[in-house]
């Protein structure tokens, strides 16, 4: 047959490899490419492979392996289509291809860890169809961000874009913390609640506006003002947090409770026409600085006038908070180069971008402290 | 003289003439920072303590690189560099 003629060849020409080796390449950082149907992914997969069924591999495998003499490991079922997809992936240029023994079966059978993915349900393939068309994002991204817990401290200005575009994208959890009702002069720009809602907790408008936009988004709503004494418990089931809050206090507060709960923190900032945006993860995998290694002294009061006293430009929370949205997002999927050790400032009014370094602070005796779990500290 | 640029933060704009960039002639930060606080004790108050050191509210970037925490800004920088002065914002 022809079939087994062209296996036969092929399983001489082409370099095979047993499942434990390449669970040990994958270990050293070697791409293991799970090339079955989402059908049969869907039950389990080898932990950190990459899928791309048969079908899509010459199209996207670029995506993942860019150059020619990446290293590659090819994985299906048994080996059949493997054996092909290995062939295909010499021909197409990449001069370092093995496929894996057993595939999936062997896999299993060695006890080597699996793991499960969620799959898109048809609704959500619809409504998330211009994600999925991105590579970076994805069918796998996508049910990752399904997947994530965001917490929101702030439910005004910047948090409007970011709540509205959080939920747009499909975030699994979002967590709305703020005490505060709504009040008139609030919609010049919290574009997330309306006239009708004033005077109700700026949480409760915000979740009917989320809920009426993406109704498979699950809120949280916490009723509170963060503190020192609050915040470690509230945070602690979050996969990140955001700062939106409209006071420096608060902004010490969620350093450090998210430096103690190795989460990333988004931090934005706005006054009248000028806005900050930064990413904070310092134990996260790429290191980098917290807040307070960014300013270990807080403001005086008379330098930090709020945004009731100053005014601020009613887009300007637009901008900012769009900006916090998308580093959110990056850092959930693990693309491009998010803001951490970077601080972006914006000015509306010459519309100047400065994207200004800032290191960890080596004496930050918050992230950077040798001693045991530095303390929650007061928002000072 | 060379000539330096500061961007100058929202905050401390009243001091400056209200004014988001300024050019001031300085060899280091610390002569800039002091060429732009020159007519306002208010101003130099709030760029430097008591003893003279830079306050660690105020940070400071050349060209979008640091200047590093306690520094006494005394480092030359070139001419027609641009000098951020930043302070936290508090606004959300």
């Amino acid at each position: 047959m022809l079939r087994q003629e062209r296996l036969s060849r092929l399983r001489e020409s082409l370099s095979r490899i047993s499942v434990e080796e390449a669970r040990r390449k994958q270990k050293a950082g070697v791409k293991l490419i799970d090339i079955r149907d989402a059908e049969e992914t869907a039950k389990g997969s080898p932990v950190g492979a990459v899928r791309i069924s048969r079908s899509f591999l010459e199209l996207q495998i670029e995506n993942v392996a860019p150059d020619a003499d990446t290293e590659l490991m090819v994985l299906c079922a048994s080996d059949t289509r493997a054996l092909f997809a290995a062939d295909d992936l010499n021909r197409l240029g990449y001069s370092s291809v093995h496929w894996v023994d057993g595939g999936f079966q062997a896999w299993e059978a060695a006890g080597l860890p699996v793991e499960k993915h969620r799959q898109l349900s048809p609704a959500e393939k619809e409504r998330y169809a211009r994600h999925l068309s991105i590579p970076e994002v994805g069918a796998e991204g996508q049910a990752l961000l399904l997947s994530k817990k965001v917490a929101l401290v702030g439910a005004g200005g910047l948090g409007s874009p970011l709540a509205f575009y959080l939920a747009a994208a499909g975030i699994g959890t979002l967590g709305l913390i703020d005490s505060d009702r709504l009040e008139r002069s609030n919609l010049q720009r919290q574009i997330l609640h309306t006239d009708d809602r004033i005077g109700e907790l700026k949480v409760s408008s915000a979740a009917k506006s989320l809920q009426a936009f993406n109704p498979d988004v699950a809120l949280n709503l916490h009723e509170i003002r963060l503190n020192e004494n609050n915040a470690l418990e509230i945070l602690a089931d979050y996969d990140l947090v955001i700062d939106g809050s409209d006071n420096l206090a608060t902004r010490y507060v969620v350093s450090d409770a998210s430096t103690l709960l190795s989460i990333p923190m988004i931090y934005g900032a706005i006054f009248r026409f000028e806005g900050h945006v930064s990413a904070f993860w310092p134990n996260g995998p790429s290191g980098g600085p917290c807040y307070r290694c960014l300013f270990p002294e807080k403001l005086p009061a008379s330098l930090t006038p709020s945004c009731s006293e100053v005014g601020v430009l009613g887009v300007l929370p637009g901008v900012i908070g769009t900006i916090m949205a998308t580093e959110a997002i990056k850092i959930l999927l693990g693309i491009g180069d998010p803001l951490i050790g970077r601080l972006l400032t914006y000015n509306a009014l010459d519309c100047s971008f400065h994207d200004l370094e800032v290191p960890a602070n080596p004496h930050c005796e918050q992230c950077q402290s040798n001693r045991d779990l530095p303390r929650m500290r007061a928002g000072l | 003289m060379q000539q330096l640029t500061v961007i100058v933060p929202p905050s401390i704009r009243p001091y400056v003439g209200g004014q988001s960039r300024i050019t001031v002639e300085a060899q280091t930060v610390r002569e800039a920072l002091g060429a732009m606080s020159a007519k306002s004790a208010q101003l130099k108050e709030h760029l430097f303590d008591s003893k003279g050191e830079i306050n660690r509210f105020v940070r400071i970037f050349v060209n979008g690189r640091p200047v590093p925490l306690g520094s006494r800004g005394d480092e030359a920088v070139e001419n027609g560099a641009e000098i951020a002065v930043v302070l936290a914002l508090a606004g959300g």
